[in-house]
Order: structure tokens, then C-alpha cells, then sequence
């Protein structure tokens, strides 16, 4: 079967088995592997990519849900400003976020920074408790979190002043 | 890169086809029409070794005949597409004979005990003769599969000077080498193994991905190809290591005041099929059984029992999470009995310097057990809410009708014993090379698989010569040319590693202006032999050094769910000198996530942090910390729920099914 | 190849897709896909011959809303009904809805999806069965609405070439809501139980369990002997509930667990407990 979609603002078409999870395409196909299925069941979240700016599991998806969809990876998120100040603000907190959990982290925060200006407890509770990497228990990513809602606050205030 | 990550044009796909009974032997494979790009290899195309040697056990690379647990290797399929592999895989018929007697640990065969160990110390028999009570328990810890997410696997690549090229996610970079040389029949030196990233250095990743790299190694002999070989999640629940489940009874003989004076324990391990690392996991379980409590009367027996469950792995605190989770509630449960509080009976029971241990070594330094205990119930308050539970639990007429959120608290002090006791991993020693370039740049290569270490070592690095940690370079494991040095686990790199980089740092930093540059280090930690313990008769000190935490665990229950609710988490950490706190901080608290869901906790309240401090040390050295959390956790949270719900629960995981079952045998 | 790829229809409105449905009655209607990933470990999932993909179907992705209901259409994705807002959803699906999982697999999960699995009642079943919440079917030329609980009565489920196209939720103002879901693998039970208090007396309530699989347990028995009684219930009221539901219980479902059992019973009684005067 043939699938065209929109990769990472990249018009893209594959020629696939219509049943393969879009992990596998990104990964396999694409290369692009921060993508990383790692339970096949949407627990573990490693595999998380945005489709048309929501955050979904792709090891959940079949190929022939993805026609004509926009797909985001991580690859494709990292550069932009949204992600740098997530970064920036785990960095700030002393959390190093190893490679392999950057989806997982990255696109729920990413989402909740959309939607909340401050966040409170209970939203980072509902992060921390679908992350299914150890050390997003520590305080260090609670801190994270919250700061790098600071540096998107201070970028959204200045972008309403100019 | 992750091991999954890896991609090379030409690549073939391996897929293993395991047992589908228990135990039998292979009698008839039935191979449907294959395709010609697909090939199948069996135990008879293993050119060298057919077995490969995890400590002193051997275990069968493919089953020849017999099959000795369910899921057990037959087959590997490979081909160039891997969904067409496990495709065709599915319709391989396989007929076995089989009439075996299942094999437990609960009731073993005398022919299933792979391996004994018994300490006799003192006159325990006569003691308790005539000792005033006996108390008993009997404790199991059923393993509790705990997913870190990283895929398992090995990717092997042919080279042009006809050696090959393994890339494994292991911890124990030799252990591939020699096995993928030893079941091909070829020399070491033709061998060699990177690491891939890790994200979780478990002990799953200890001698399993040795198994994945000789399989895939087997197809590049055969084939000549890059083989990768990447086990699904489903596979990982097949083929993958399982924990041990432990089972340890204790007798524990009291004089009038309630004080131990003899000490009965008889452990029983699941080694599995075959026990990897099982006869280690023994030694430590049982020397370490009685933790930081005196003992002049103690008979400790342990056994480990073959089953027809698959080849175990160590897991986190490797024998010292079970044997101290044992003692640890079977003391709490005495001081109840003897209605003193937990702090005051173990206070008064504690080792002291000079005392001797049931392995007949001398206690060289007095443990810091009471400064920990005060520590820990300074800031959880411990004392006075226990007594308050207490209090509570003693009026409550019947956990049926109350209505009221159940609490509990609960106290263990353990320690994490560093360091192998068998002998053949500690006697290797381990380089460290540092390099400053001309351009003030350092760069630390070692054999050691560095994963979570990586940043503490950078800081300290940085911290002695005043650099940017970010700008250091690091290169670890086999290809670095520095000789092997034994698996990275244990609190190897915190213990051995960072005593290393310190070393080559300082000496940079004493000649760095002395000297031109570049300037080039190499610095060896070589574990000093004889550390007062003998192998050979199991006698002396076995730890090289111990680090200790005391912990508090609080929980709220819910009486009609009976669902229980971790409200704090406290933990006073000995473990020498910190090189880097946040770091320290960090791996604790991973620690006390995957404790905490061992035993079956599945909720916080949101903020209800764990709290970890260090006490002050007198020690300059560092010391392992990441297993304590494994160690102490488990009997401080079963403490703290046997108190919530008035039953006495002895076994983890704890589940509202188990309460309940308690509630109605009692 | 040994296995042959499932044929995929992609209809981009609703008489395409009645239109498909008619001639392919057996094939899998397929939404957020969920549950059947999931359910499904392999690399490749097996999936049937036929499957119809039903998320590019304006229809079946409407939300609206007037003062006595909110209409959702089959393929919208939990996460679009939550933002209709916590504070116009009914407290007991609101909770029903999140529980499902991580927001996530909320953009994914669709509500259709979550009452169609056969294999086990879904997280937003009992809540919506007890809200009197209607499902509307249709097929080529013809539409009818039923109640949740024939559609889950109906054997075969639906007829040919009926495809579930939206899902009507009554605003009924119940002042008293619960919802539970307990995820303990094979002794995981979901419970809901609404009422509704007028002064001292109880004018409304219902109540539905679920256990793993399709089991489903209520009691109008129950449900009807505590209508009309004084608040807070006497203990002769709620022995007498309790002894109904226990009977009930013991009666279609002998072969439960004693946890099982006793947490259904001690579940219940607590919130026969909490209902006091308003």
C-alpha cells in the first residue's frame, strides 16, 4: 500500500505493508531512530511523536492511519524553541536526559506547556506518573519542568510586548 | 547509539524459536517449505563450544536434545526481513517427549540442589534449648519483572581482516568476547565487542547479552553478513532472565529482656534451570544474613535449588535485597512482640566494633548504625507517629468495618556489600588513562561500561583540574585497547572507577604546569588482595567495604480498597565520600521508584518526595550507593503496611489480593 | 509472504462508509485503533482481511451540545470530549474518560472505540450505562437510536451494514457521583454508582460493577428498595442492600474470588455510607 504523509515538514510517501506501527516506519524506513518502541503496547511512551501537534504513541499506529497526516519526531521537534527551553530547563533543574527517554519527556511536557502557564502538582504528577523512566521520580525533573515553564512564560510575554 | 539503532546495508535478521514445554526432549523438528533467503541453524551448526560459561555454568547456546525450561533456545531463523523471519518461525512444528515431575523450590528433590552453603557458629542448638521464646517467620520474595525500556540485542559485523565486530548491549564486554570466540571455535584476539548506550544498567544486562551476541555471530560465521539479533518485548518475557525467588525462614532464639542470643536461618534460592551467577548470589545471601546485627549463636543454611523456570539473572542488591528484607521484618516483628519499639530493640542489638561475624572475621570499624537510626527518625518523626499507629491499630475493633484511612510506618537499617565475593572478578585489576591535550582538552579512556557514571565522573574530573566538564571526553569498554576488567556492576564504576579518575587527575594537576603537554596518565586500581576474607573456606570479612542507609517508609491505606498510598519516603545515606550529590541524589531516588514498585506500591502522593541526606563519613573513599535503595526499601514498606493493616505481612510484592487472603486466614 | 495484507477502505464521508459497510459486513471498523494494537504484541500486527478506517469521516467527529444533551460522534478521541470541560461533564466520566490512560493515548482512543470492544467492558461503559446514555446506528437509508444497554444486549451486536455513528449523554443532574477503576490484573474491578438527594430522602440511584472480561453486575432489586428512603440510611436498609447484592453476586457469579466478592460487597457498603442528606 501507498502512504504519503508529511514527516518532519518533509512531503514524504513509502510503499508498505498497510499493518506495520508507524514506529517501525520512522525507524526502519526513515532512520529516525529517537523514535523508540519499546513495548508495543502504549505504556512505555518511548515512541511518542506528534501527529497534526498532538502527542500520540506511534507503536500503536498502523501505517494506513498515517495517510496524509503531519508526523513529528523527535528528530524533527529538537531544533525548534520549544523544545531548547524544555531542555534548558531540565538542564537547569541538574536532570540529564539521556537520548533514549527524549519523546517521552519532551512532547507531554511540550503539551502541557501549551495548554498551562503554571503548571501545578497535580499536572506534573500526571507527567511523572505515565514516565516510564526512573529518575523522572527525582526532584530534579519536578524542578525541570517548572522552569522550563518559566523560559516559555518569559518568551510568550515578550513575544505580547513586541 | 542504542543497540536497536544500529543499521548496516546487507544486514540479516535473526529470530530464536524457544521450547514450548518446561522439560523433555527434542524428538522431531518440522521445517515448513522455507524460502530461499530464509535459513534455519540448530545446536549442530555451532562450530565450537555448543555451552557458554557464566561464572562456573554452562549453559547450552541452542538446545541439542534436552530442553530444560520453557522458552529455552532451539532454533534461530535469519533472514533479510525480519517480520518474514517470525513469520515463517510461527508455522516451525517442534515435537518433544516429555513425562517430567514439575521441579520446585517449595518442596526440591535432593537432586535439584545445585549448590549449599552452611555457617556454624557458636552453640545455637543449646541456646535455644533454653531460650526464654522463640520467634519464627518465613519470607519470600517473588521476583517482580521491572521493565527499563532499552531493548536487549547484539549486531555483529564481518571485517575485512576477517575478524569480527560485536556490538552489544552489555555490561561485561569480555564475557561476549570470550563467549562469541569459544562457541565459534575462534581465537580471543579475533573478537572485538563495543558497547551500545544503555539506558539502565541492569543486571539483565549482564551475561544475557553474551547469549544474543554468540547467536548473532553464529549467522555472520555461517553467512559472511552483518546478523543483528533484537529481542521484542514479547521475546524478552521468553528468553530473557528472570529474578530469583527467595524464600528464608528465621528462628530467632530471645533471652527475658527480648534480646537475640541465637539466630537459625535457612534460605532457599530459585537458580532456574541453569543458576548463572546463582552460587554468588548463595555466598552473599547467606553472609550477609544476619545484616548489622550481633550474633554469637547462628547456624545460617542456603540452598540453591534447580528449577524449570528459564536462567536467572543476580538483580539490585544481588542477595542482600532478600536476605535483609527477611531479617530486617523478622526483627521488627520480635521488637512488636516483645512490645519495644523497633528503634530500641535493634540499638541494643546492633554490632559493635570488635565483635566477631558469624564468617569468623573481625568487625574492623564500628558500622554507623546509630547515628543512621537517629537520623532517619529525627526527620520522619518516626518514633512518636509510630507509636501513634500503633496506638490507633490496637483500638480498632476490625479492619471490616473501619472506614478511616489506615496508617503505618515502618524502619529498616541496611547495608550494600561492595564488591564480588568470588574471588575471579575483584582479582581484576582496572586502568584508567587520562590524556590533556596540547589544547588544555582531557579525555579519560577506561574498559569500564560507562552509562549513568559518565556525568559524576566529568565533575569530579572537572572539579580537581578547574575545567568544563562538558568539554571532557570519555571512552569506555573493549575497544579502547585496555585490558578487560570485569563486569561494570556492583558499584564497580563508583567504587573502582572513580578512585581512578581521581588518581590520574591529581597527577595531572601536580605536573600539568611542570611538564609540557600533552600529558598522558595511566593510573591502575588493583583490589587489594586479601581483604581479610578466604574464599576457599568462606571465612573472614566478606565485603570489601559496606555502605550504609537506614530508611523510613510511611503509608496511608485504604481500609475498603485496601490500596495503599506511599506518603514519604526518608533515607540516611552512609557511602563515604558523595562525588557528586545531585547525581547521588538522583540514582537514589530511580532506586526508590523501582523499590517501591517491587514490592507492589503503585501510588504516591503527588510531592510526598523521598527525602535522602548523608550522614558526615570519617572515609575518604567512595563508596557503592545505587543498590541500597533495593536493600532497604522492601522491609521498611512491608513494615509500614503490616502496621497500616494490622496483619503481619511477609512476602513481596504486597497486593490488596494478598491482604485480603491474610485477613481471612486470620 | 505467509500472511496477506488486510485490505484497507478509507471512506471520506458517511455514505461512503454505509456504502462499504453494506458490502463488507465483516470487516473491522477501525478508529483510534487502540485496543486492537495493544491487544496485539506482534511486530506486525495480525489484523483482519477487511478493515474500514473510520477517522477521516467528518460525521463521525462532531461534538455538540444543547441544554438537555451532549452529542459525540463515534470516532472523536477521548481527549476532544475532555476538553468540552470538567466542570460541564458529569464528575463520574470525567474520571471514567482520564483513567483510561496517559493523554497520549488519549489523542488516540475514540469513545465509539471504548463501547464496541466485545472482549471486555471498557473504562467508560458503566458510566455511561448508568447515565441512560443512547447510541445511535445506521446503515443505508435508515438511522435508529437505542439504549447502551440493548446495544450491548444485541446478538449479533449490530445488524448488517450498521456502523455506531454517535453516542447521546443526558444532562441528568446526579449530585452524587463515583467512579473506580482498580487495575489489579485478573481481580481488576471498575465501579460507578450514581444518585440523586432530594432533601433527606433518596430520589434516584444505580450502581454497575465490572469485572475483567464482559462481566457486568447490577441489581435493580437493590437499586429500587432503597428509592425513597430516609437519609442516611438506617443499617436495616443497608444490610438488606447489601444481602441483595451479595445474593445477586453469588448467584451470577459464583466462580469470583472471595477478594473479589468481599471488595464488590465492602466497595458498596461504603458508598451506601456516604450517602447522607445533601
Amino acid at each position: 500500500m501507498r502512504i504519503s504523509f508529511h514527516l518532519n515538514g518533509r512531503h514524504v510517501s513509502i510503499n508498505t505493508i498497510p499493518e506495520r506501527r508507524l514506529a517501525d516506519i520512522l525507524r526502519e524506513d526513515y532512520g529516525l531512530v529517537g523514535t523508540h518502541p519499546g513495548c508495543y503496547k502504549g505504556t512505555c511512551g518511548f515512541c511518542t511523536v506528534l501527529m497534526d501537534g498532538n502527542p500520540i504513541y506511534s507503536c500503536l499506529l498502523p501505517a494506513f492511519a498515517v495517510r496524509e497526516k503531519t508526523i513529528t519526531t523527535i528528530e524533527g521537534f529538537l531544533p525548534t524553541r520549544e523544545a531548547q527551553e524544555i531542555l534548558k530547563g531540565f538542564q537547569e533543574a541538574g536532570c540529564l536526559l539521556p537520548e533514549y527517554v527524549l519523546a517521552s519527556v519532551l512532547f507531554p511536557v511540550n503539551s502541557l506547556l501549551e495548554t498551562t502557564d503554571i503548571p501545578d502538582e497535580e499536572d506534573i504528577e500526571e507527567i511523572i506518573r505515565y514516565c516510564h523512566w526512573g529518575p523522572s521520580r527525582s526532584m530534579a525533573f519536578r524542578e525541570g519542568i517548572i522552569i522550563a515553564a518559566k523560559f516559555r512564560n518569559r518568551r510568550k510575554r515578550r513575544g505580547k510586548r513586541k | 547509539m542504542y543497540i536497536n539503532d544500529f543499521s548496516f546495508p546487507d544486514m540479516l535478521y535473526g529470530v530464536i524459536l524457544g521450547s514450548t514445554i518446561p522439560r523433555g526432549t527434542i524428538q522431531e523438528i518440522l521445517l515448513p517449505e522455507l524460502p530461499s533467503q530464509i535459513k534455519v541453524l540448530t545446536a549442530k551448526e555451532i562450530p565450537g563450544l555448543r555451552e557458554f560459561t557464566v561464572r562456573e555454568q554452562k549453559i547450552p547456546l541452542l538446545a541439542y536434545s534436552e530442553i530444560r525450561y520453557e522458552g529455552e533456545p532451539i532454533l534461530l531463523l535469519y533472514g533479510p526481513d525480519e517480520y518474514e523471519c517470525r513469520n515463517f518461525a510461527e508455522k516451525i512444528v517442534i515435537r518433544y517427549e516429555s513425562d517430567y515431575i514439575i521441579e520446585t523450590l517449595e518442596q526440591p528433590g535432593e537432586h535439584q540442589i545445585a549448590a549449599r552453603r552452611v555457617i556454624n557458629y557458636g552453640d545455637p542448638d543449646t541456646v535455644f534449648s533454653g531460650s526464654f521464646q522463640e520467634i519464627e517467620g518465613t519470607y519470600t520474595i517473588h521476583p517482580k519483572d521491572i521493565s527499563t525500556g532499552d531493548a536487549q540485542g547484539a549486531l555483529v559485523l564481518p571485517r575485512s581482516d576477517s575478524k569480527l565486530q560485536v556490538i552489544s548491549s552489555t555490561l561485561w564486554p569480555a564475557h561476549v568476547r570470550n563467549t562469541v570466540a569459544l562457541t565459534l571455535g575462534i581465537p580471543k584476539k579475533d573478537v572485538s565487542v563495543e558497547s551500545s548506550a544503555i539506558l539502565s544498567p541492569s543486571w539483565k544486562k549482564l551475561w544475557f547479552p553474551s547469549h544474543l551476541a554468540a547467536l548473532a555471530s553464529l549467522i555472520t560465521f555461517h553467512t559472511n553478513r552483518p546478523a543483528k539479533i533484537i529481542l521484542s518485548p514479547r521475546d524478552e518475557q521468553t528468553f530473557g532472565p528472570g529474578r530469583s525467588k527467595v524464600i528464608i525462614h528465621h528462628r530467632t532464639a530471645l533471652d527475658k529482656e527480648g534480646g537475640a542470643i541465637a539466630y537459625d536461618v535457612d534460605i532457599r534460592i530459585d537458580g532456574g534451570a541453569y543458576p548463572a551467577f546463582g552460587k554468588e548470589l548463595l555466598d552473599r545471601t547467606c553472609a550477609a544474613a544476619l545484616g548489622a546485627y550481633r550474633g554469637e549463636n547462628v547456624l545460617i543454611s542456603g540452598k540453591l535449588i534447580r528449577t524449570t523456570t528459564p536462567p536467572k539473572e543476580a538483580g539490585n542488591g544481588m542477595g542482600l535485597a532478600e536476605t535483609l528484607f527477611a531479617l530486617e521484618t523478622q526483627v521488627t516483628r520480635i521488637a512488636e512482640l516483645c512490645q519495644q519499639s523497633p528503634v530500641q530493640w535493634k540499638k541494643q542489638n546492633f554490632q559493635k566494633k570488635g565483635d566477631v561475624l558469624p564468617t569468623g572475621g573481625f568487625l574492623r570499624e564500628r558500622p554507623p548504625v546509630e547515628e543512621l537510626i537517629d537520623m532517619v527518625s529525627a526527620v520522619s518523626d518516626f518514633s512518636r507517629k509510630h507509636a501513634s499507629y500503633e496506638l490507633l491499630r490496637k483500638r480498632r475493633p476490625s479492619l471490616r468495618y473501619e472506614r478511616k484511612l489506615l496508617k503505618g510506618i515502618g524502619l529498616s537499617i541496611c547495608y550494600q556489600g561492595n564488591g564480588f565475593l568470588g574471588k575471579r572478578d575483584n582479582e581484576l585489576p582496572v586502568t584508567m588513562q587520562a590524556r590533556l591535550d596540547t589544547e588544555g582538552k582531557l579525555s579519560l579512556t577506561t574498559p569500564l561500561v560507562v552509562s549513568k557514571t559518565a556525568a559524576g565522573w566529568k565533575n569530579l574530573a572537572g572539579s580537581i583540574l578547574e575545567i568544563d566538564p562538558s568539554t571532557i571526553e570519555l571512552y569506555s569498554g573493549e575497544t579502547t585497547g585496555i585490558p578487560e576488567a570485569g563486569p561494570s556492576i556492583l558499584s564497580r564504576n563508583i567504587t573502582i572507577g572513580s578512585s581512578l579518575v581521581e588518581k590520574c587527575c591529581e597527577a595531572i594537576r601536580q605536573r600539568r604546569f611542570r611538564d609540557p603537554l600533552p600529558l598522558e596518565i595511566k593510573r591502575t586500581f588493583r583490589i587489594p588482595r586479601n581483604t581479610h576474607w578466604r574464599e576457599e573456606d568462606f571465612t573472614g570479612n566478606p565485603f570489601l567495604s559496606r555502605s550504609w542507609a537506614a530508611t523510613v517508609v510511611e503509608v496511608f491505606m485504604d481500609p475498603i480498597l485496601l490500596d495503599v498510598k506511599v506518603r514519604g519516603v526518608w533515607m540516611i545515606v552512609e557511602a563515604g565520600k558523595i562525588l557528586d550529590r545531585n547525581w547521588a541524589v538522583e540514582t537514589l531516588e530511580e532506586g526508590i521508584y523501582f523499590a517501591l514498585q517491587s514490592c507492589g506500591a503503585k501510588e504516591w502522593i503527588p510531592f510526598a518526595n523521598p527525602m535522602i541526606q548523608f550522614a558526615d563519613s570519617s572515609q575518604n573513599k567512595t563508596k557503592g550507593l545505587g543498590d541500597l535503595p533495593f536493600i532497604g526499601v522492601p522491609s521498611a514498606y512491608v513494615c509500614a503496611v503490616s502496621q497500616a493493616a494490622g496483619y503481619y505481612f511477609d512476602s513481596i510484592p504486597i497486593t490488596p489480593a494478598l491482604m485480603h487472603r491474610y485477613m481471612e486466614e486470620l | 509472504m505467509v500472511r496477506e495484507s488486510s485490505h484497507i477502505y478509507v471512506p471520506r464521508n458517511l455514505g461512503e462508509l454505509l456504502a462499504i459497510r453494506k458490502i463488507r459486513p465483516d470487516a473491522l471498523l477501525f478508529a483510534g485503533g487502540t485496543y486492537i494494537l495493544k491487544d496485539n504484541q506482534e511486530k506486525v500486527p495480525e489484523l483482519p482481511r477487511h478493515i474500514i478506517y473510520l477517522m477521516d469521516i467528518d460525521e463521525l467527529k462532531r461534538v455538540s451540545r444543547t441544554e438537555r444533551y451532549l452529542e459525540i460522534g463515534a470516532a472523536v478521541s477521548i481527549n476532544r470530549i475532555l476538553h468540552v470541560g470538567k466542570h460541564l461533564l458529569p464528575r463520574a466520566l470525567w474520571d471514567a474518560l482520564k483513567g483510561i490512560g496517559p493523554p497520549a493515548l488519549l489523542n488516540q482512543a475514540t469513545l465509539g472505540g471504548n463501547l464496541c470492544v466485545r472482549k471486555e467492558r471498557m473504562s467508560a461503559y458503566h458510566v455511561l450505562l448508568l447515565m441512560d446514555v443512547k447510541i445511535e446506528l445506521r446503515r443505508t437509508g435508515s438511522s435508529r437510536w437505542i439504549p447502551l444497554q440493548r446495544f450491548i444486549d444485541l446478538e449479533p451486536l449490530i445488524e448488517n451494514g450498521e456502523v455506531v455513528t454517535r453516542i447521546r449523554i443526558p444532562f441528568t443532574s446526579w449530585d452524587f457521583q463515583i467512579y473506580r477503576r482498580l487495575q489489579d490484573g485478573k481481580d481488576g474491578l471498575t465501579y460507578c454508582a450514581l444518585a440523586s438527594r432530594q432533601k433527606e430522602v433518596l430520589s434516584a440511584f444505580t450502581f454497575s460493577f465490572g469485572a475483567l472480561g464482559p462481566h457486568v453486575i447490577r441489581s435493580r432489586e437493590v437499586e429500587s428498595a432503597l428509592l425513597g428512603r430516609k437519609l442516611p440510611l438506617t443499617e436495616r436498609d443497608k444490610q438488606q442492600a447489601l444481602l441483595g447484592l451479595r445474593q445477586t453476586v453469588e448467584r451470577s457469579h459464583r466462580d469470583f474470588s472471595s477478594f473479589r466478592k468481599d471488595r464488590i460487597l465492602s466497595i458498596f457498603s461504603s458508598t451506601l455510607d456516604m450517602l447522607i442528606p445533601e
